[in-house]
C-alpha cells in the first residue's frame, strides 16, 4: 500500500470507523447514546475533512486504477461531509422526540456518506457499484426507520423495490460496456472509446489475462461495425440506473412517495447527498468515459431535462403537502442540472457542481424547518398547517422565506447564481431552447413556492392551531448555518464558484 | 451432444423462471427458482466457469434458497390472492417486455453472430485466475463489499428488533 492509497482511502476510512462507533452506542443508555452518538460522528465528519484536504498534496489514481484522487472527487466528498453533519446535527432531538434508534441512525448515515465519497472518487465502474450499492442500501433503511409509522414502511419498501431495479439496469448497463470495452476502468474504456481499434485496453495489457485479451481483440474487430448499437444499449442502461438516482423524468414515480413518507431529516439528506453522488458519477462516466459518443446521448439528455423540469415544476403545483412539494421541487432541480449537463462544457459542469452547493444548503434548510412545524409525529406538514405562521413564530417564518426565495432564485440567494451560471452555460453551448424553456419553467415554480409564503404572511391561523414550540439548539444551529449559507453564496459567489471550477476543470475535456 | 445439452439446460432455465410467475403458491415458485438457478450452474459449467458454477450452486441454489424456503415456511404463507392490477401494467407492461427482449435480442445476435461452440475448457477462467484477479486489480472492491454487507446486517436488525 502506497502513501497515494493510503491518501485515497482514508476518508472513507475514518467514515466506516466513526459509524462502527456509532453502531456500538445502541448498546449504552438512550440518554448517553443521544448525547453521545450526535458528537462522535461530528468529530469523525470533522476528521474525515482533514483527510479530505490533506489529500491535496497527492493526485492520481490509487488501488491499482480503481480510485482516483483528484479535485473533483474532493469537491464532492466535502459536500457530502458538510450535508451529513448539517443532518447528523439537526436530527439529533427529532430521533429523541420519535423515538428512534439513535446509534443505528448515526451509522447508517456515516455509511452511507462512505458510500458516497467511494462513487464521487471511482474510477472503476464496478467501485461506482458498490459505492451506490452502499449508499442506496443505507438510504432504503433510513426511510424505513419511523417503524410506527405505516408511511415509513411503505415508502422504504416503495422505494427498496424500484431502487433494486434501477440498479439492476445499471449493472446491465456496465455488463455491455465491459463487453464493448473490455474494461471497467473509465479511463481505460475512454483511451479505448477514443482510440478504437488501435488502443489496447489498459486492463487486458495489464493483466496478462487470456480472456480480457480475447474479449478486448473481439470488441476491436468488432467496433466498426455494429458494436456501436451494443455501446448504444450500454449508455441507455447506465443511463436508466443513474437517471433513476436523480429522480429525473421518466423514473422520478418514487420520489414524492419516497420523501413524504422518510423522516424529515432523511428527506433533506436524500433530496441532496445521494443525489449529488449520482450527479458525480453521472458526470464522471459520461464525461470522462463516454466522451467520445456525447453526439449519441446529448439527445437524451436534452430531453430528459427538458421533461424533469417541467414534469416536476407542473406537478408541484398542485400539492398541498410541503414534504411532497419539495419532493417535486427537487426533481425540477434536478432538470436544471440536467440542462448545464447538456451543454457538456465545463462551464456546464462548473454550474452543476456550484449548483450542487448552493442546493444544499437551502434545500436542507427548508426541510429542517419542515421537519420542526410538522411538530411530533410528523402531523403537520399540510399547507393550511402553515397558515399565519409569519405571526405565530416570526424567526421560523423568516428563515423559511429566506429558503423558498433561493429555491425560486431571486438574487442576493445562492439559487440565483446557481441558475444565472446554468443558463449562461447553456446559452454558451448554443441550447437556446431548452434555456428558455429552463426560464419558463423557474417562473412557474415561482408560484408554489410563493404559495407558502402567502400562507404564511397572508392567512389567518386556523384557531385549532397549536403554537409553535421553540426550535432545538441542534436543528436551530444547522437552520441559522443554512439561511447564512444561502445568502453569503448569494451575495459572494465566487468562492464556491473558484472551487467548482477548479473541480471542473479537471476532468478531461471534451 | 453439446448442443442438445445447452438447449436442455436452456430451455429447462427459462421454463423454470415462467413456472415461478405463474405459480401461486409461494413454495412452488421458490423451487422452480432452485430449477432456474441449477440450470444456469449447468450452462456455467458448460461455459468452462467452474468456479462461478460452483458458487452459483453453493450461494444462490444452496444457501439463499434455504433461507427463501425457510422464511415461507415461517410465515406460513399460503396461496397469495390476485389483486386487480393497473390498467396500466397490463396494457403497456406486456408489449415493452417484448420490445425490450426482442432489442437485446437482435443487438447480441448482430454482435456474436453464431459463432463456432465453446468447447469445454475454451477459457481459461480457472479459479486461480479469478482468485489473482481479485486479490490484486480488484482488492479495493473486494475489501469495500464488507461495508455493504455490514450495512445489510445492521439495516436487517434495525428493521425486525423489537420495539423498545
Amino acid at each position: 500500500m502506497t502513501a497515494l492509497d493510503l491518501a485515497a482511502i482514508l476518508p472513507i476510512a475514518i467514515l466506516t470507523i466513526t459509524a462502527i462507533i456509532c453502531m456500538m452506542m445502541g448498546t449504552v443508555r438512550r440518554e448517553t447514546a443521544a448525547s453521545l452518538c450526535s458528537t462522535i460522528s461530528l468529530t469523525g465528519l470533522a476528521a474525515a475533512s482533514a483527510a479530505v484536504i490533506y489529500q491535496r498534496s497527492y493526485s492520481g489514481l490509487a488501488f491499482v486504477d480503481t480510485l482516483s484522487v483528484d479535485p473533483f472527487a474532493r469537491y464532492f466528498q466535502l459536500l457530502f461531509l458538510v450535508v451529513a453533519a448539517l443532518v447528523g446535527l439537526a436530527s439529533r432531538e427529532y430521533l429523541w422526540r420519535e423515538g428512534m434508534a439513535i446509534g443505528e441512525y448515526y451509522a447508517l448515515m456515516l455509511f452511507a456518506t462512505a458510500g458516497m465519497c467511494l462513487m464521487a472518487a471511482a474510477n472503476d465502474l464496478m467501485v461506482i457499484f458498490i459505492g451506490l450499492e452502499i449508499s442506496s442500501l443505507s438510504s432504503y433503511i433510513l426511510v424505513g426507520m419511523r417503524r410506527n409509522d405505516a408511511a415509513s414502511s411503505e415508502s422504504a419498501l416503495k422505494y427498496f423495490l424500484l431502487g433494486s431495479f434501477a440498479t439492476a439496469f445499471f449493472l446491465y448497463g456496465v455488463a455491455l460496456l465491459f463487453g464493448v470495452s473490455g474494461s471497467t476502468k473509465l479511463t481505460a474504456i475512454r483511451a479505448f472509446l477514443y482510440g478504437g481499434q488501435n488502443a489496447i485496453p489498459a486492463s487486458a495489457a495489464l493483466g496478462k489475462n487470456p480472456v480480457l485479451e480475447t474479449v478486448a481483440m473481439q470488441s476491436q474487430f468488432g467496433f466498426t461495425g455494429s458494436m456501436d448499437l451494443l455501446l448504444g444499449a450500454a449508455i441507455a442502461l447506465i443511463f436508466v440506473g443513474l437517471a433513476f438516482k436523480i429522480s429525473a423524468v421518466p423514473f422520478q414515480a418514487w420520489t414524492p412517495d419516497v420523501y413524504q413518507g422518510a423522516p424529515a431529516p432523511v428527506a433533506a439528506m436524500l433530496s441532496t447527498a445521494p443525489k449529488a453522488a449520482a450527479f458525480a458519477a453521472f458526470i464522471r462516466i459520461f464525461m470522462v468515459s463516454l466522451g467520445a459518443s456525447a453526439a449519441q446521448w446529448s439527445h437524451l439528455l436534452w430531453a430528459t431535462a427538458l421533461l424533469t423540469m417541467t414534469v416536476g415544476n407542473l406537478a408541484a403545483l398542485w400539492q398541498s403537502n410541503l414534504k411532497r412539494l419539495l419532493a417535486y421541487s427537487s426533481i425540477a432541480h434536478a432538470g436544471y442540472m440536467l440542462v448545464a449537463f447538456t451543454s457538456c462544457s465545463t462551464d456546464g459542469i462548473t454550474a452543476i457542481l456550484f449548483y450542487l452547493a448552493g442546493y444544499a444548503f437551502m434545500n436542507i434548510g427548508a426541510f429542517i424547518v419542515v421537519t420542526h412545524v410538522a411538530g411530533p409525529g410528523e402531523r403537520l406538514t399540510e399547507l393550511d398547517d402553515y397558515a399565519g405562521l409569519g405571526f405565530r413564530s416570526p424567526a421560523l417564518a423568516a428563515l423559511l422565506t429566506i429558503f423558498m426565495l433561493s429555491l425560486i432564485g431571486i438574487p442576493l440567494t445562492a439559487g440565483f447564481f446557481g441558475k444565472f451560471y446554468i443558463f449562461r452555460a447553456a446559452l454558451d453551448s448554443g441550447l437556446l431552447w431548452l434555456t428558455i424553456f429552463g426560464v419558463l419553467n423557474s417562473a412557474i415554480a415561482a408560484y408554489y413556492y410563493l404559495q407558502i409564503l402567502v400562507a404564511m404572511y397572508m392567512k389567518q391561523p386556523i384557531d385549532s392551531a397549536a403554537p409553535v414550540a421553540d426550535m432545538p439548539a441542534g436543528a436551530r444551529t444547522v437552520v441559522t448555518v443554512c439561511a447564512a449559507a444561502t445568502l453569503l453564496i448569494g451575495i459572494q459567489p465566487s468562492a464556491v464558484l473558484r472551487m467548482a471550477e477548479y473541480a471542473a476543470q479537471w476532468l478531461p475535456q471534451l | 451432444m453439446y448442443e442438445i445439452l445447452f438447449f436442455v439446460f436452456a430451455a429447462a432455465a427459462v421454463g423454470f423462471a415462467i413456472n415461478l410467475l405463474v405459480q401461486r403458491h409461494p413454495i412452488y415458485s421458490a423451487i422452480s427458482l432452485i430449477g432456474v438457478m441449477a440450470s444456469l450452474a449447468s450452462l456455467y459449467l458448460m461455459l468452462g466457469a467452474e468456479f462461478i458454477a460452483a458458487v452459483q450452486v453453493i450461494v444462490y441454489a444452496g444457501a439463499i434458497m434455504v433461507l427463501f424456503v425457510f422464511v415461507i415456511m415461517l410465515l406460513n404463507a399460503g396461496v397469495e390472492e390476485r389483486t386487480n392490477r393497473s390498467r396500466m401494467a397490463k396494457q403497456l407492461g406486456a408489449p415493452l417486455v417484448v420490445l425490450l427482449l426482442g432489442l437485446l435480442t437482435s443487438l447480441v445476435y448482430r454482435n456474436f453472430p453464431p459463432d463456432a461452440a465453446v468447447r469445454f475448457g475454451d477459457f481459461p477462467g480457472q479459479t486461480a485466475d479469478i482468485g489473482r484477479r481479485l486479490y490484486i486489480y480488484y482488492m479495493l472492491p473486494f475489501e469495500v463489499v464488507s461495508i455493504l454487507i455490514l450495512v445489510a446486517i445492521v439495516g436487517a436488525v434495525v428493521l425486525a428488533k423489537k420495539e423498545t
